[in-house]
Order: structure tokens, then sequence, then C-alpha cells
């Protein structure tokens, strides 16, 4: 009986426990630190339950140099992702290094459509990272130059399609889930 | 007689409310000058500006590395920055006018400006060391799970890759000196070796190669207080390894960027202060029931060198900016191949 009890005690403890988990990842946070403790806390901002997306994204090939799309087999694929607010609050920016920033999602695809090939990084990957945190004023932008090449092989002259998405945290689908903000594509050539 | 113009005033000859003109470091330039047309049928046909000082005439920071473009001083008007402070810049001006014969006269009085290129201040990077060397279990989104991570500071949530994690990072670098303008950081990440062990086997390491961390500039700075730089690189601890060891040496970079100059019609650019840099040592091991400890074996944290190194314009060839090539890149995973 004494078993029963404790276990009944323990799914108590759990549920109350998973409740509180669940309710606290829907919490509105308006700075990327706080203070909890007397103890800096850095973390993304949230404001939960977005109509509809809080920024959009654009994506162009080249860096700060200007517009480029056309990259020779084993060099630099570079694209700049610009991302903006279109909210009258500040939204998350924040992110991760491990080969890009990815908080992206990088889509790329070949002449005929299909997923160009990615490197390898093994499953887990065994890359190390960093986290920074980060946000965007309302009508602002933030620009990211994102060099493709390290994620993507490119080893093969031809022309690709590209594409970057983002997670919105705050602009959840039906089922709960961050609807991913999908960039315009663009088509780079590869040369030999 | 030649006639230097800046800001829609002429600031060579001897007045004394346009003597010694000042301006900050990293604020444009604009110099214009007289005469553009000359009396009984000379032209002006050359033009020869000599500006003493570490100076260029663009700033542009592109993916591969800094590029600075040299100051023009071959036309009539002439447009640059200076990077490093200096008082009493002669800035001279002199020009060759064509005579109706087509005869070319290089001789014509100077026109010479009297510069102070001003800093904001002493400034320099603090540095603030956790000292917490932890492994910590993060969230895993494919498969479901969590996988541990040797972190440089305190960090829960997901793991990289499946969304943000939340908590303080080891290092943080302050930013100090200037009353007016903003700081801008850029960190080159000079080493970055992951080094683990599997059962009965050697060492293996891997990394990433030397280069900028996370593009220009830095993306890890204090949105509220950006004088606040942070960094907490962390290393996944995979099933088969029995100690995993993060080796990580970086130099954290400090430029001011000037307030913008009224009237002026370009901006201002950020011009290097000095560098600050910093390491991060640490192995995590498991213990005899085959668990991660969860504090690292913390060897080395913090700063690194002698302390806040001002830059100089003899630093490098691009006067004390940081210097890169590359993004960071890490090929743990791919060219050493990974053993599970």
């Amino acid at each position: 009986m004494k078993t029963h009890r404790s276990s009944y005690r323990i799914l108590i403890l759990s549920l109350i426990v998973a409740i509180s988990t669940a309710h606290s990842a829907q919490e509105a946070r308006e700075s990327n630190v706080q203070i909890k403790n007397g103890v800096k806390v850095y973390g993304p901002i949230r404001h939960p339950g977005a109509t509809s997306p809080s920024f959009t994204l654009s994506i162009r090939g080249g860096d700060v140099d200007g517009p480029r799309y056309e990259f020779r087999v084993g060099s630099m694929v570079v694209v700049t992702i610009s991302m903006t607010n279109v909210t009258n609050h500040d939204i998350d920016y924040s992110g991760y290094f491990r080969h890009l920033n990815e908080q992206y999602s990088y889509l790329v695809w070949d002449e005929d459509g299909k997923p160009a090939e990615k490197i390898s990084f093994g499953d887990p990957d065994r890359s190390s990272s960093s986290q920074y945190w980060s946000a965007i004023s309302p009508g602002k932008t933030k620009t990211y130059a994102a060099e493709l090449e390290q994620i993507y092989k490119f080893d093969r002259p031809g022309k690709y399609t590209v594409q970057v998405s983002r997670p919105d945290d705050d602009y959840l689908d039906e089922s709960g889930k961050p609807v991913f903000v999908k960039s315009n594509t663009i088509t780079i050539t590869i040369t030999g | 007689m030649p006639e230097i113009d800046w800001l829609g005033r002429s600031i060579s000859g001897d007045h004394p409310q346009t003597r010694n003109p000042h301006v900050q470091i990293g604020q444009p330039v604009e110099l214009t000058t007289k005469p553009t047309t000359l009396p009984g049928g000379f032209t002006v046909t050359g033009s020869n500006w000599t500006i003493p000082g570490t100076n260029v005439q663009q700033f542009s920071p592109p993916i591969g590395g800094i590029v600075l473009t040299p100051t023009q001083t071959d036309q009539p008007n002439t447009s640059y920055y200076w990077l490093y402070p200096k008082d009493a810049i002669d800035v001279v001006y002199t020009y060759c006018a064509t005579d109706p014969n087509q005869n070319q006269i290089c001789d014509s009085p100077e026109a010479k400006a009297v510069f102070n290129a001003r800093s904001p201040g002493s400034l320099a990077l603090a540095t603030d060391d956790s000292q917490l060397a932890l492994v910590k279990k993060l969230d895993t989104c494919n498969p479901v799970g969590t996988l541990p991570f040797l972190e440089y500071g305190n960090l829960s949530g997901p793991a990289p890759g499946c969304g943000n994690a939340e908590g303080d990072p080891g290092i943080h670098l302050t930013a100090s000196g200037a009353s007016s303008g903003s700081y801008v950081f850029a960190q080159i990440v000079d080493a970055s070796i992951d080094q683990y062990t599997h059962a009965g086997q050697g060492p293996t390491s891997c990394g990433a190669h030397a280069g900028l961390d996370g593009g220009f500039p830095f993306p890890g700075v204090e949105v509220q207080n950006p004088r606040i730089a942070y960094d907490g690189p962390q290393m996944p601890l995979l099933p088969n390894d029995v100690t995993g060891t993060r080796i990580f040496h970086a130099s954290m970079y400090l430029l001011w960027q000037p307030d913008q100059l009224s009237g002026a019609g370009t901006a201002s650019i950020p011009v290097p202060i000095g560098h600050q840099d910093w390491q991060f040592v640490a192995t995590a091991v498991r213990n005899a029931r085959g668990k991660w400890e969860r504090n690292a074996i913390l060897t080395a944290s913090g700063n690194e060198g002698n302390g806040f190194e001002p830059a100089t314009p003899d630093d490098n060839a691009v006067y004390g900016y940081p210097q890169w090539s590359h993004l960071v890149s890490n090929d743990c995973g791919v060219s050493q191949g990974v053993q599970q």
C-alpha cells in the first residue's frame, strides 16, 4: 500500500512539474537578460500567442561587397539573410553557431530539384558550438552572411536554388509547433 | 591661393575660428577645394593631397576579411577617416594648372589645414571569468532525449540544433572608457580543438579552422547593455567518449564607432581600439560508475597573455583591425572521422 501511495505521489509530482514546465515554456520574456536570484540568466525573448508571423526573411547572393550569384567550385558560397521585425515589440534574434548560424535552416536544391548534397557531420554531430542571445527592434532588420559551402558540398558545377527558413517561436501552428518563416528563393551558379 | 573647405567653411586660412579643426577618429573628413576654375584661360588639371596620420578612404567588413581602401589624393576633393588619434596633422593641398598653350604648371601655393584627430578617451576591455566548467545534459530533438555537453558557463535547455538554451555563458568582456559613440566587438578564434578518448584507445582530436567567430560584428553582445560581450563554448560528449577536452583560444577585438558627424554626408566607421586574448581549457571525465562528473577539470580560463593590448597601426596589414579570411568552420565529424 505504501508503495502505491508513493507511486501516486511521484505521478502527481511529475504532472505538476510537467504542467509548470509547459506553462513556463509559454511565458513572455521581454529581454534577453534577466536577473534571477541575483544571477544573470540569458535567454530568448518570447511574446507567445502571435496570430501572424513576427518577422520576414529575405535572401540574396553575396555579402556587404554587393550582390553576387556566381561562385567557383571550392570557393566561398556566400548569401546574405535579412530578418525584419514586423511587430511593434522587440523579437528574438538568438541563435547558435556550430557550422553556421543554425537558427536558420538552409535549403539548397540542384538543377533537377533534388536536395543538394550536404556535408555529413555524424549523428549526433560532434561539432562544438556557442550560443548567443539577441533581439531585433520593431521595424528593424538584422543581416547575417552565411558561407553555405560549410554545410553543402557544391563540388559539381551547375545551378542551385537556395532558400532559408527560421522558426517563429511566438507564432505556432495548430499542433503547437513554431511556424517556419521562409525567405524568397534565389538561384546561384557554381562554375568549374 | 587654394583653399580647403570642410563642412561648408574654409579651414585653411589663419582665422582663429577655423584653425585646428577637431574630428574624432572614425568620423568622415570630407574636404573640398577652391578654386575649381582659374582666370586667364588656365584650368586645374591635377591635384595633390598630403594627409599624414593613419587614414583610409573606406572601411568594409565582407565575409572574407576587412577591406580598407587607401585615401584618394589626386582629386580636387577627398574623403577619408583617421583611425588613430594625433594632434597637429598638417593636411596640405596643391594643384597643377594648364595654361592656354597646354603647358602644365605645378607650383601652386599650398593650402594647409591643421587637424586634431581625437580619440574618445582611454578605452579598454575587462574580463569576468566565471571559472565554471560543467557537464550539463541538454535536450536533443532527434531522437528525443538528452546529450551531455562540456560547457564554459552554465546553460540549460535545448541542445544545439534543437532551439536556444538559457543560462549564463562562462566569460563576459566589458568595454569601458567612451562617453559617446558605440562599442563594436569582433572575435577571432585562434584555436578550437576537441579531444576525446574512448575506452582502451588514445585520444582523438578534431577542431575548427581559425577565423572570425559568428560574423562581423560579434553577435554575442548584450542588447540592453551593448558594452558587454560574452561567450560560452560548448562541446558535446558522445556515448562512447570516456573523456572530453575542450581547448579554446580566442582574441576579442574592441572597436569603437563614433556618433554620426553633424553635417557629414557619409557615416562614421568603427576604428580599432585593442584586443584581449582569452582561453578555456577543461576536461570532462566519467566517474567509476560511468557517469559524467558534473564539474569538469578546469585547466585554464579567462584572460590570456598580457591583458588588454591596445591596437597600433603596425599590428598587421589592416592597421590593427582584426584579420580573418573565413568564418570559423568546424570539421569535427568530417575530415577526422568520428569513432562512436
